[in-house]
C-alpha cells in the first residue's frame, strides 16, 4: 500500500464509523490556549494534524492569533475625543447643580412657614441622608458636588433645624412624616423617594450589587423572598434615622452655644 | 496606594485634573471596547463618551480593593447594551450602507517590520465582525482585554465553566472566520 492508498483507507473507515475527527481536533487546538493538554491528547492531536491540512491551518491561526488580539485592546480615538469627553461632562454637572439649587430654594420657601418646621426637622435629616449618605443616593454619584451642596445655605439651614428640633422619640418617621409635610413638600420628597425606589428596583431586577455599603443589604435581598424591596426601604429608613441623629449630635457638638436650647423647642406645634 | 488608586480617589473628590488623567489613561481601551460592540467608528466615539459619563457618575460604587478594568468593562458593557437597544429602536441614521468591518483607525506608527502584524490585526478585526455578538463579546473580554474567567463570569452573570466552554467556542468561530476571509492565514507561523 502506498501513502495515498493508506490515507484513502483511513478516510474510508472514518467515514463509515465516526465521521470526521476534525471537530474534536479543533476543540483541543482551541483548549490548549487556556491549559496545556494531557500528554495523550497532545500526541493524538499531532497524529491528526500531520495528515489533516485543514486542522494544520487552524492550528497555525491559533498560534499567531493572541498577538493581534492583544493589539486590538487599545485603539486611540484621537485628541479631539479627550476634549469632547471632558466637555460632555459640563452640562451634566450644571444640570445637577441646577437641580440642587432648585431643591434648596424650594426648601427655603417651606422653611419660612413655621408650621412646617417640625416635620422639616425629620425630613431635613432624611434629605441630608439622601443627599450624602444613602448608598444609592443620586448624589453619591457626583464627586465634588456633595461638598458644594453641604456648603450651600439651604442645606445648612436644614442641618440647623435638624439639630434644634429633631424629636428624639420619633423612630418610625417614614410614612407619617412624608404625609405630614403636605403637598408641597410631598412633591419634592416624593420625587426623591420614587427615584430611590426606581433605582433599588432596577438594581434588584438587574441583579447587580448596589455598591460597597449595600453589599450586605444586597445579599440579604437576594436571599429573602417577597417584600424584598420593602425590606430594603425599611433598612434605608433606619439608616437615615441614624444619619439624622448623628448629624444632629455632631452639629450640636460643634456649636455648644446652641446646645442649651435644644431640649425640645418646637416651632409651630 | 497605587497611582491609579490615587487618581480614582482624587476623581471622587471632584479633582478635574485627575478625571482628565483617567480619561487619557483609559480612552484607547474604552474606545477599542466600544468599537467591538458597535462596529462603527463614529458610533463608537459616542458610546465611548457615554461610557466615561457612566464611569464618572458611578465612581463611588467602585470598591477600591478590586481591579479597575473589570469594573470599567462592566460599565462599558451596560452602556453598550443600552446603546444597541436605542439603535434598534430608531431608524438607521444614514441611508448609505454602513460598512460592517470598518478599517481600524491607524493610531500607532508602524515600522516596516510591523506591517505583517498590522495586516493581521485588520484581518482579525474583520473576522471579529463576522462573529455572533455573544462570541465577539467573549473574545473581547477574554482575549482582547485579558480578563480572567472569574472576572468574565461576574460581568456576564454566568458560571465560570460556562465562560470557559463559550470562550473555547468563540475562539473556534474566530479562527474559522479568519480562514474564510483569508485562507492563506493558516499557511505558516512567522
Ligand atoms: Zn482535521
Amino acid at each position: 500500500m502506498n501513502d495515498n492508498q493508506r490515507e484513502r483507507m483511513v478516510q474510508g473507515v472514518l467515514a463509515r464509523t465516526i465521521g470526521s475527527p476534525c471537530g474534536r481536533a479543533r476543540a483541543l487546538i482551541s483548549a490548549q490556549s487556556d491549559d496545556p493538554l494531557e500528554k495523550v491528547d497532545t500526541s493524538l492531536l499531532s497524529g491528526h494534524t500531520a495528515h489533516c491540512p485543514s486542522c494544520r491551518s487552524f492550528a497555525a491561526v491559533m498560534a499567531w492569533l493572541p498577538r493581534p488580539l492583544v493589539e486590538l485592546a487599545e485603539v486611540d480615538p484621537g485628541e479631539a475625543f479627550t476634549n469632547a469627553t471632558l466637555r460632555a461632562m459640563l452640562p451634566w454637572r450644571q444640570r445637577v447643580a441646577r437641580r440642587l439649587r432648585n431643591l434648596g430654594e424650594e426648601w427655603m420657601a417651606l422653611m419660612r412657614r413655621p408650621r412646617f418646621a417640625w416635620e422639616a426637622a425629620y425630613i431635613g435629616a432624611a434629605i441630608i441622608g439622601l443627599l450624602f449618605a444613602a448608598p444609592i443616593s443620586p448624589l453619591r454619584d457626583v464627586p465634588g458636588e456633595a461638598l458644594r451642596v453641604a456648603q450651600a445655605n439651604p442645606v445648612q439651614a436644614l442641618v440647623e433645624v435638624s439639630r434644634r428640633q429633631l424629636p428624639a422619640t420619633v423612630v418610625n418617621w417614614g410614612d407619617a412624616a412624608w404625609a405630614a409635610t403636605g403637598e408641597r413638600a410631598g412633591t419634592i420628597t416624593r420625587n426623591w423617594r420614587d427615584d430611590l425606589w426606581d433605582r433599588l428596583g432596577r438594581a434588584w431586577n438587574a441583579g447587580t450589587p448596589l455598591g460597597p455599603d449595600t453589599a450586605e443589604l444586597g445579599a440579604s435581598l437576594r436571599a429573602g423572598r417577597g417584600n424584598r424591596i420593602r425590606k430594603a426601604i425599611d433598612q434605608i429608613k433606619k439608616d437615615f434615622y441614624g444619619i439624622g441623629t448623628e448629624l444632629a449630635t455632631a452639629s450640636g457638638r460643634n456649636n455648644p452655644h446652641n446646645q442649651q436650647d435644644s431640649s425640645g423647642e418646637r416651632h409651630g406645634c | 496606594m497605587s497611582d491609579l488608586a490615587l487618581i480614582l480617589e482624587r476623581c471622587r473628590q471632584g479633582d478635574e485634573l485627575a478625571w482628565e488623567a483617567l480619561v487619557r489613561q483609559y480612552q484607547s481601551r474604552v474606545y477599542a471596547t466600544a468599537l467591538q460592540y458597535v462596529r462603527d467608528a463614529d458610533e463608537a466615539l459616542d458610546l465611548a463618551q457615554d461610557i466615561f459619563v457612566r464611569v464618572y457618575t458611578h465612581l463611588d460604587t467602585f470598591e477600591g480593593h478590586k481591579t479597575f478594568l473589570p469594573w470599567l468593562l462592566r460599565l462599558a458593557r451596560n452602556a453598550a447594551i443600552d446603546h444597541l437597544r436605542r439603535r434598534k429602536a430608531r431608524p438607521p441614521r444614514r441611508d448609505v450602507q454602513v460598512e460592517d468591518n470598518p478599517p481600524l483607525p491607524d493610531t500607532r506608527p508602524l515600522p516596516d517590520a510591523q506591517w505583517e502584524s498590522k495586516g493581521r490585526r485588520q484581518l482579525v478585526n474583520d473576522a471579529m465582525g463576522q462573529l455572533t455578538s455573544t462570541n465577539r463579546e467573549m473574545i473581547l473580554l477574554k482575549e482582547i482585554q485579558g480578563l480572567n474567567l472569574k472576572e468574565i463570569a461576574e460581568i456576564l452573570g454566568i458560571p465560570v465553566g460556562t465562560v470557559k466552554s463559550r470562550s473555547n467556542r468563540a475562539r473556534l468561530e474566530l479562527a474559522r472566520a479568519i480562514l474564510v476571509l483569508d485562507p492563506s492565514a493558516g499557511m505558516s507561523t512567522p
